[in-house]
């Protein structure tokens, strides 16, 4: 494969460039960029439904795993209900309030449980990635300076030297610098991503997702139990046509090791299945952090 | 208001959140397409530029993470701009970039260490060899220009910019992506 260098830096973020501000704006309208956007978007729009959907049936789908599976230990940790208008969903680092009628489930709190690292055998060749995980060895930087531990320490405790740090993936909600950025457009052509949830990730998060989804079928897939979740067709997003089409998903609720891993986007459910069957869990010896527990993960309905 | 909060707005489809976004990262967004396009551009060029990008995170908000947002949108900057000096035919030569590297890489998740590899070696890179580096291969800018905002002589500019391609290229080879990288 051949890559041109300024191709390489494609994917470099922009916290780590220099920002010195050279290029004279003072030309540029912003009440102008505003009028624009707003023709843009209208024009758009007006190919489309009026107004936004937003229904939220990932919560019922996950209760069914909980069903599913293990269901007297998931069962147990997981419920579901519906939020009236004006409700507020609130923890320390976000809030969401509501319009009526989306579902919401809460997982009990867990007090502990483990970084899970991910690592896909195989991944579709003309799929873009869209993904906010990083390497594990990435991570361990902040994992260090949460912990107050230095880095050397940290990947000792956690079983894996720094060569196979780099080979293993793991999802870090709160880690500002860890994580790669979603730097993927609407309409560049197929798409997918793969989460992971650890335990303390699951604590008391709230699953919401601004799509109509139907629970296709239910299984197993590479020992974990599978959740099948389809959007219905044309989905809107903001009033707009998603160009990207559709999305299906698939959930993963591993018990042994208490972690939950979702695998999205524009792929069929056979593809979908196949980056499942391959996908390789590894249970780290750290300990989740805990400021991963009080982040409220509200897909679609916040960030 | 902020970021979090504009996001989650835009998120349930309130313009408010929009504008404010648009009032905060215009500039940004803007210095972004601006130091790329560079004289290719007229500012009305740049303002349809800045404004896909603000479309492009409308559309799209429900994906943005609140604390990337800034890359989110540098990122998106960056591939609008280039894909405008694609349509107007303009090329903007850069050293020892006409003929691509070759990586033996099978899989999507190789690559991805690829250009892990490649951010890891240019943050490890000293100043302002990085600054350099980046401005000519990210930002795409000549090399005359570099040196006189730098105030540095092109001829040491382009030293430090072979020195960089250098540590690259070594690194590459050390993490096993290719066996040697050929000067050009």
């Amino acid at each position: 494969m051949k890559y041109r260098i300024s191709d390489l830096l494609e994917n470099m973020e922009i916290c780590c460039l220099y920002e010195k501000d050279e290029y004279d704006s003072s030309a540029i309208s912003t009440e102008r960029i505003k009028e624009k956007t707003m023709e843009k978007i209208n024009n758009s729009t007006k190919k489309s439904r009026p107004g936004p959907r937003r229904v939220f049936l990932i919560a019922a789908a996950v209760a069914v795993i909980s069903t599913i599976t293990a269901a007297a230990v998931v069962a147990s940790r997981v419920s579901v209900r519906k939020l009236e208008a004006g409700e507020l969903l609130q923890n320390d680092c976000s809030s969401f309030m509501s319009d009526g009628g989306e579902s919401v489930i809460t997982v009990a709190p867990q007090s502990e449980g483990n970084v899970i690292c991910f690592r896909p055998e195989w991944l579709p060749e003309d799929a873009q990635c869209m993904e906010w995980s990083c390497t594990f060895s990435a991570h361990m930087p902040y994992y260090a300076e949460k912990t107050g531990k230095s880095p050397e320490e940290v990947m000792k405790t956690s079983g894996m030297t720094q060569e196979e740090g780099q080979k293993w993936y793991t999802s870090v909600w709160n880690n500002p610098e860890g994580t790669e950025m979603n730097s993927g457009e609407k309409g560049a052509g197929r798409f997918f991503r793969i989460d992971m949830f650890d335990g303390t990730t699951l604590d008391e998060m709230y699953l919401l997702i601004d799509r109509e989804m139907t629970v296709v079928r239910e299984g197993e897939l590479n020992g974990m139990t599978a959740c099948y979740m389809a959007e219905k067709p044309a989905a809107e997003h903001n009033g707009a046509i998603d160009a990207s089409g559709s999305q299906n998903y698939i959930l993963l609720y591993s018990e042994k090791l208490n972690c939950m891993v979702e695998i999205s986007g524009t792929l069929d459910f056979e593809e979908m299945e196949k980056i499942a069957n391959g996908l390789e869990l590894r249970k780290t010896g750290l300990k989740a952090l805990k400021g991963s527990g009080g982040y409220s993960f509200i897909r679609g309905g916040l960030g | 208001m902020d970021e979090e909060r504009a996001l989650r707005m835009l998120q349930k489809g309130d313009q408010a959140g929009l504008h404010w976004l648009i009032e905060r990262f215009t500039p940004y967004v803007a210095a972004i397409i601006g130091r790329i396009a560079g004289a290719y551009a007229y500012p009305s060029d740049v303002e349809e530029l800045v404004s896909d990008v603000f479309v492009a995170l409308w559309q799209d908000a429900g994906r943005v993470k609140p604390i990337k947002l800034r890359q989110w949108l540098a990122s998106v900057a960056r591939h609008k701009v280039l894909d405008y000096l694609r349509r107007k035919k303009i090329e903007l030569p850069l050293e020892e970039d006409t003929l691509p590297w070759e990586f033996d890489l099978d899989t999507r998740v190789q690559q991805e260490e690829l250009y892990g590899a490649v951010r890891r070696a240019v943050m490890d890179m000293d100043n302002p060899d990085r600054e350099i580096f980046l401005r000519h291969y990210y930002y795409l800018q000549p090399l005359k220009d570099i040196a006189v905002q730098i105030s540095m002589k092109e001829s040491t500019v382009k030293s430090r910019l072979r020195r960089g391609r250098q540590v690259l290229k070594r690194k590459l080879i050390e993490g096993g992506f290719a066996d040697e990288i050929p000067d050009q």
